[in-house]
C-alpha cells in the first residue's frame, strides 16, 4: 500500500460491458459500498439493453 | 495558471454533461442510469490526477509534455462522457415523442400543431444523425473548435425537449380532436345503419307488394 506513487501511470482496470450478470452482482454486493442508490438497486441499463432501445427508437418514424 | 484554456475546457465539459445526465435521469424510461458516461469520466479523473501528480511534483520523473497530454486525453475521455449523455437524452426525447405523438392521426396532429409536419420531424431527424455522429467519432479530442460542437448540441437537445413539450401543450386539443374525429366516425357509422336497414326494409315491402 505503501506504493501508491507506482500506480500513477498505470492505467484504471476495465469496468467491461455491463450485464445483467454484473447488474445482478451488484445488487447482491450493495449493502458493502457506499454510492448511486440508482446503481445498488440495478436501475441501470445494460450494454446490450441499452443498444437494442436506442436502435429500435431511431427506426420507429416520427408520428 | 498553466493550461489555463484546457482547464477551462474541462470545467465547463464537465458541467455540460451534469446538466444533461440530471435532466436524462428524471426523463429515462425506468429512471434508470447510463452508466457509460460515468465510466468516461471516471477515466477522465485518473487523466487529471496524473497531470497534476506531475504538476505537483508527486510523479517527480513525469515531463510537462506528459502532463500536456494526460490532460488532452482527460478531455476526450469528457467529450465523450457528454455526447454519450446527449445520445441517451435525444434518444430519450425521440422516444417521447414517439410514444406521445403515435396515438393521434396526421390529420389531429395537423390541426393541433400546424407546423409540425414542415418543422419537427424534420429537424428530429437531424439532430439523431448529427449526434450519431459525432458519438461514432473516436477522435473527438483532436479536433479542433469541439467545444462549439458541445454547445451546438446543448442547442438542438434544448430543441427536442421543446419539441416534447409542444406536444404535450398540445396534449388536450389532440384529445379533443381524437375525440370529435370518433364521434364523427360513429355518426357515419350510424347513418350508414339506419340507410342500409332503410333499403333493407323498403327492398322488403317492395318486394312483397310487387312480386
Amino acid at each position: 500500500m505503501k506504493d501508491w506513487k507506482k500506480v500513477i501511470n498505470v492505467k484504471m482496470p476495465e469496468v467491461g460491458p455491463i450485464t445483467k450478470k454484473s447488474i445482478d452482482e451488484t445488487k447482491k454486493n450493495s449493502h458493502r459500498f457506499r454510492g448511486s442508490t440508482r446503481v445498488s438497486t440495478g436501475r441501470v441499463w445494460t450494454d446490450r439493453e441499452y443498444e437494442i432501445w436506442r436502435e429500435k427508437v431511431l427506426n420507429t418514424p416520427l408520428p | 495558471m498553466e493550461y489555463s484554456k484546457e482547464w477551462a475546457e474541462i470545467v465547463e465539459l464537465q458541467q455540460h454533461t451534469k446538466n444533461l445526465i440530471l435532466i436524462a435521469e428524471e426523463y429515462d424510461l425506468n429512471w434508470n442510469d447510463y452508466l457509460q458516461p460515468f465510466l468516461e469520466q471516471r477515466s477522465a479523473l485518473d487523466h487529471i490526477c496524473r497531470t497534476m501528480a506531475v504538476k505537483t511534483g508527486i510523479n517527480k520523473d513525469g515531463s510537462d509534455g506528459e502532463a500536456y497530454e494526460n490532460l488532452n486525453k482527460a478531455k476526450g475521455h469528457l467529450y465523450r462522457a457528454f455526447f454519450d449523455t446527449a445520445d441517451w437524452l435525444s434518444t430519450r426525447f425521440r422516444s417521447l415523442i414517439i410514444e406521445e405523438g403515435s396515438s393521434y392521426n396526421s390529420d389531429c396532429i395537423k390541426k393541433a400543431i400546424p407546423n409540425y409536419y414542415s418543422d419537427i420531424p424534420p429537424d428530429i431527424q437531424k439532430i439523431n444523425t448529427k449526434i450519431a455522429d459525432i458519438r461514432n467519432n473516436k477522435d473527438i479530442a483532436s479536433q479542433t473548435g469541439t467545444i462549439n460542437q458541445v454547445n451546438e448540441y446543448n442547442n438542438l437537445i434544448d430543441k427536442l425537449r421543446g419539441y416534447y413539450e409542444i406536444i404535450i401543450e398540445a396534449k388536450e386539443s389532440l384529445e379533443e380532436l381524437k375525440n370529435e374525429q370518433r364521434r364523427k366516425s360513429w355518426k357515419s357509422i350510424i347513418i350508414q345503419i339506419v340507410v342500409g336497414l332503410l333499403i333493407a326494409v323498403v327492398g322488403t315491402i317492395v318486394g312483397a307488394v310487387f312480386l
